[in-house]
C-alpha cells in the first residue's frame, strides 16, 4: 500500500470535522486549560501573593515602634522586594518563551519553560531557608511588642531560648510547607513537560 | 470586530482543516476535541500579532496546533496500542471509509506523539528541514526517525 495514497484517502475520509465541533467566534473570551498557561497562572498567583505580603509587611513596619521589631520586619521587606522582583523576572521570561514556542522549535521552547520554572522554584525554596528564621523572629518580636515590658522581655534568656527553639522548629516546617505548595501548583505540569521533552530527546 | 480580528477569523476559517486533522490524529474524546479546538484557536489568536508572515499561515497554524496539542493535558487514550490493528479485519465500514485509510489511521495513532507529528508533517508535504524547524529535532534526526516510522508503518500495513 502506498503511504501517500493512503494518506490522501485518510485525509478525505477520516480527518474531517470532529462530530462535537462548535465554531469559536470569540477566541479572546476562551479560558485556557493548557499546562503552560497553568504554569503562567501559578506564577501570576505567586507574584500577586508576593506583592500582597510585601504590602502587609510595609504596613506592619509602621505599626511597630521598637527598633528590633523594625529591623526584623525590614529584613523581611527586603526579602519580599527581592522575591517579588525575582518572580516578575521569572513570569516575564516564561511569557516570552511561550510566545517563542509558536515561532521557533517546540523542544527548545519547552526546555526553556521547564528550566525557567524549575530553577526559579528550587532557588526560591533554598533562598527562603535563610529568611524563615527572620520571619519567625519578626513574628515573635511582634508578639512581644504587644506587651509594655518589651525591652526587659528581650533580655530574658528563657524568652530568647523559646525564640531559638521556635526558629529551629519552624524553619523546616516552613520549608516543607513551601515545598508542598510548590508541588501542588507546579509539579504536575512540570512533569508533563519533562515527559514530552524526554520523548523528543529519545535516542534512536 | 477589528480588522485584525476579521483577518484572523477569515484565515482560521480557510485553514481550519489543519486543526481538524491534528485533533483527529491526537485526540480520542469528544470533549477533548472541542476543548482542544478552542485551545488552538486561543493560542493562535494570542500569538497572531507575532505572526511575521515569513512562513505561510498554514505552516504557522500547523506549528501552533501541534505545539498546543502536544502540551495540552488530555484524557488518557482509551484504545490500547496494537489492539485495533490486530483485530482489524477490513470488513465493510458503515462510514464509507476504505481499508487503507482506516489501517493507516490506526497505525499512525499507535505511533508516539512526536513520531505522529513527524509523519503527519511529512505526508502533508513538509520537507525534513521544515519538520526539523517545527519540532526542534536536527534535520538528520528527522531523516532517521522518518525512515524508521515509514518502515514501521509499511510493516504494520502489510500485516493487515
Amino acid at each position: 500500500m502506498d503511504l501517500n495514497e493512503a494518506w490522501k484517502k485518510l485525509e478525505a475520509e477520516r480527518l474531517e470535522k470532529p462530530a462535537a465541533w462548535k465554531a469559536v467566534d470569540h477566541p479572546e473570551k476562551c479560558r485556557s486549560r493548557h499546562p503552560v498557561i497553568r504554569l503562567k497562572k501559578s506564577q501570576e498567583t505567586t507574584l500577586v501573593f508576593s506583592v500582597i505580603f510585601l504590602l502587609v509587611f510595609v504596613v506592619l513596619f509602621f505599626l511597630f515602634d521598637p527598633w528590633l521589631v523594625k529591623l526584623f520586619i525590614g529584613i523581611i521587606i527586603g526579602a519580599y522586594v527581592f522575591f517579588t522582583w525575582y518572580n516578575y523576572i521569572t513570569y516575564r521570561n516564561l511569557k516570552r518563551q511561550w510566545q517563542k514556542a509558536f515561532e521557533g522549535s517546540l523542544k527548545t521552547a519547552l526546555q526553556n519553560i521547564h528550566s525557567i520554572v524549575y530553577k526559579s522554584i528550587r532557588f526560591q525554596e533554598k533562598a527562603a531557608l535563610f529568611i524563615y528564621p527572620f520571619s519567625v523572629a519578626a513574628g515573635y518580636m511582634m508578639g512581644l511588642a504587644q506587651h509594655d515590658n518589651f525591652e526587659s522581655d528581650i533580655r530574658d534568656s528563657r524568652i530568647l531560648l523559646v525564640l531559638l527553639i521556635a526558629a529551629v522548629t519552624m524553619t523546616p516546617v516552613c520549608y516543607y510547607l513551601a515545598k508542598w505548595m510548590y508541588k501542588i501548583s507546579y509539579d504536575k505540569y512540570l512533569k508533563q513537560l519533562q515527559s514530552l521533552i524526554d520523548e523528543i530527546d529519545k535516542p534512536e | 470586530m477589528t480588522v485584525t480580528e476579521k483577518e484572523f477569523t477569515a484565515l482560521m476559517r480557510e485553514n481550519r482543516g489543519i486543526i481538524f486533522k491534528v485533533i483527529r490524529l491526537y485526540v480520542n474524546h469528544p470533549e477533548d476535541e472541542q476543548d482542544l479546538f478552542q485551545e488552538i484557536h486561543l493560542q493562535a489568536w494570542r500569538s497572531y500579532t507575532r505572526f511575521n508572515g515569513l512562513s505561510k499561515f498554514s505552516t504557522w497554524l500547523y506549528r501552533v496546533s501541534l505545539n498546543t496539542v502536544l502540551t495540552f493535558k488530555r484524557r488518557p487514550v482509551l484504545v490500547k496500542p496494537d489492539e485495533n490493528l490486530e483485530h482489524y479485519g477490513g470488513t465493510h465500514d458503515p462510514h464509507g471509509r476504505t481499508e487503507e485509510s482506516e489501517a493507516l489511521y490506526l497505525a499512525i495513532r499507535e505511533l508516539s506523539e512526536i513520531d505522529r507529528m513527524i509523519i503527519t508533517l511529512h505526508l502533508d508535504g513538509y520537507d525534513n528541514e521544515e519538520i526539523a524547524d517545527i519540532s526542534g529535532l536536527t534535520k538528520n534526526n528527522v531523516a532517521v526517525k522518518l525512515h524508521r516510522i515509514k518502515e514501521a508503518l509499511t510493516k504494520k500495513l502489510k500485516v493487515n
